[in-house]
């Protein structure tokens, strides 16, 4: 027998919600963020250096960001970023940059080339029925439970985290795969792609979707494609968080 | 900066099913209040739909504004539908190029608010716009983490 907890989101019956419904749960995991950082970059220059060391011993999940003029940008509307992930550092490779800014880079605690599948307990949503919380909050080492500051909070059940439904990856024999996720909506999802093009084996940086790359989701399966060559190792995530609705 | 888990913090951690809370790696903890978690109130989640206009000149239209007031430039991210798409369920997360056009989908934030913007570009004399008229669906995510 296995003790276990699961918090359910702020207005949700935590014996009733559904999986997506819930804040999070000891079924499946959350995305914890083991480093994060800053690079200034100047219009013009050409960057070919570590802006991490994670020394983690395996390729893990990250994001960044770009900041412009007061503005932060998701992966950036300015230039084409190479930023990439191998097992020991996170780096900025030679990028032409178009735009004077700052990075903003998250390292992720886990291993995107991980066969994971947390499968579904609760598919059925519950309704609605109450506004108020009576759940829990985790503050960071260091910082008061009751600050006022959302950033100075490790989990909080009247927030959404990112739940990790489901990861794995493919090797470079193919250019695309049907992903079974079975979780009943098109679910939120992020790519990486070792793009032996222009990097090396094992340098796996942000797929973006464009002409080239092409992602589908249905309620039970998440399908992309790569309509180039040749074909690189792919990586993903799922999370039980809905790509086209609230939920 | 660098590492700002304290993966050695022993306050609130919940393993996952099969492994040990005290003893296995944090790989394989659901939670573990030694790191910070990507997070997000409920009010800053959203869907909008939106259609394109026809193209008239270059420039910026503002598809949705959103006000978060966190007084810092918090992280985010959009997911689009293209409801028109010539696949089914078609996806993206922007910044989402149309590699003909060079018409774009962006999202940024400020220290008040997120804002997503379709910019009309025709990148002449390859181009036509073919975006014009054409249905999306925006799924954005406003996080408290910067």
């Amino acid at each position: 027998m296995s003790a276990g907890l699961k918090v359910s989101r702020k207005g949700f019956d935590v014996n009733k919600a559904s999986d997506k419904q819930l804040a999070f749960s000891s079924e499946w995991p959350l995305l914890p963020i083991e480093a994060e950082g800053t690079k200034a970059v100047v219009k013009n220059t050409s960057y070919d250096e570590t802006l991490y060391t994670h020394g983690l011993g395996y390729v893990p999940v990250f994001m960044y960001w770009f900041e412009v003029s007061s503005k932060l940008y998701p992966i950036s509307d300015f230039i084409y970023f190479n930023i990439w992930a191998d097992d020991t550092e996170l780096y900025l490779d030679d990028t032409p940059l178009t735009s004077s800014g700052t990075i903003h880079w998250k390292v992720f605690r886990r291993d995107m080339l991980t066969e994971y599948d947390s499968g579904n307990l609760q598919s059925t949503d519950a309704t609605e029925t109450d506004s108020a919380d009576i759940g829990l909050l985790v503050s960071n080492p260091g910082s008061d439970v009751w600050s006022s500051d959302l950033r100075d909070f490790s989990v909080r059940s009247d927030m959404r985290q990112l739940m990790i439904h489901k990861t794995g990856y493919f090797d470079d024999s193919t250019n695309g795969a049907e992903i079974t996720h079975n979780l009943g909506y098109n679910p939120m999802y992020w790519f990486y792609v070792a793009n032996t093009d222009r990097n090396g084996a094992g340098e796996y940086s942000l797929a973006y979707q464009a002409d080239d790359f092409v992602v589908s989701a249905s309620d039970t399966t998440l399908t992309y494609t790569y309509f180039g060559f040749p074909f690189f190792y792919t990586a993903y995530l799922i999370f039980k968080d809905p790509v086209n609705e609230v939920g | 900066m660098g590492v700002v888990s304290t993966s050695d913090d022993k306050l609130f951690i919940s393993s996952l099913p099969g492994y040990s809370a005290i003893t296995d790696d944090q790989e394989d903890m659901a939670v573990h209040s030694g790191f910070e978690y990507p997070k997000m109130d409920e009010d800053l989640v959203g869907t909008i739909e939106y259609t394109v206009p026809a193209y008239t000149s270059d420039q910026d239209y503002t598809i949705t504004t959103v006000t978060h007031n966190y007084g810092y430039m918090p992280l985010c991210q959009c997911f689009v539908e293209d409801l028109d798409g010539m696949m089914p369920t078609e996806f993206a997360i922007l910044p989402l190029y149309d590699g003909f056009t060079a018409s774009r989908f962006i999202c940024y934030t400020t220290t008040t608010q997120f804002v997503l913007i379709y910019k009309a570009i025709t990148a002449a004399p390859l181009a036509s716009p073919q975006w014009d008229g054409s249905d999306w669906l925006f799924k954005y995510q406003i996080w408290a983490n910067d």
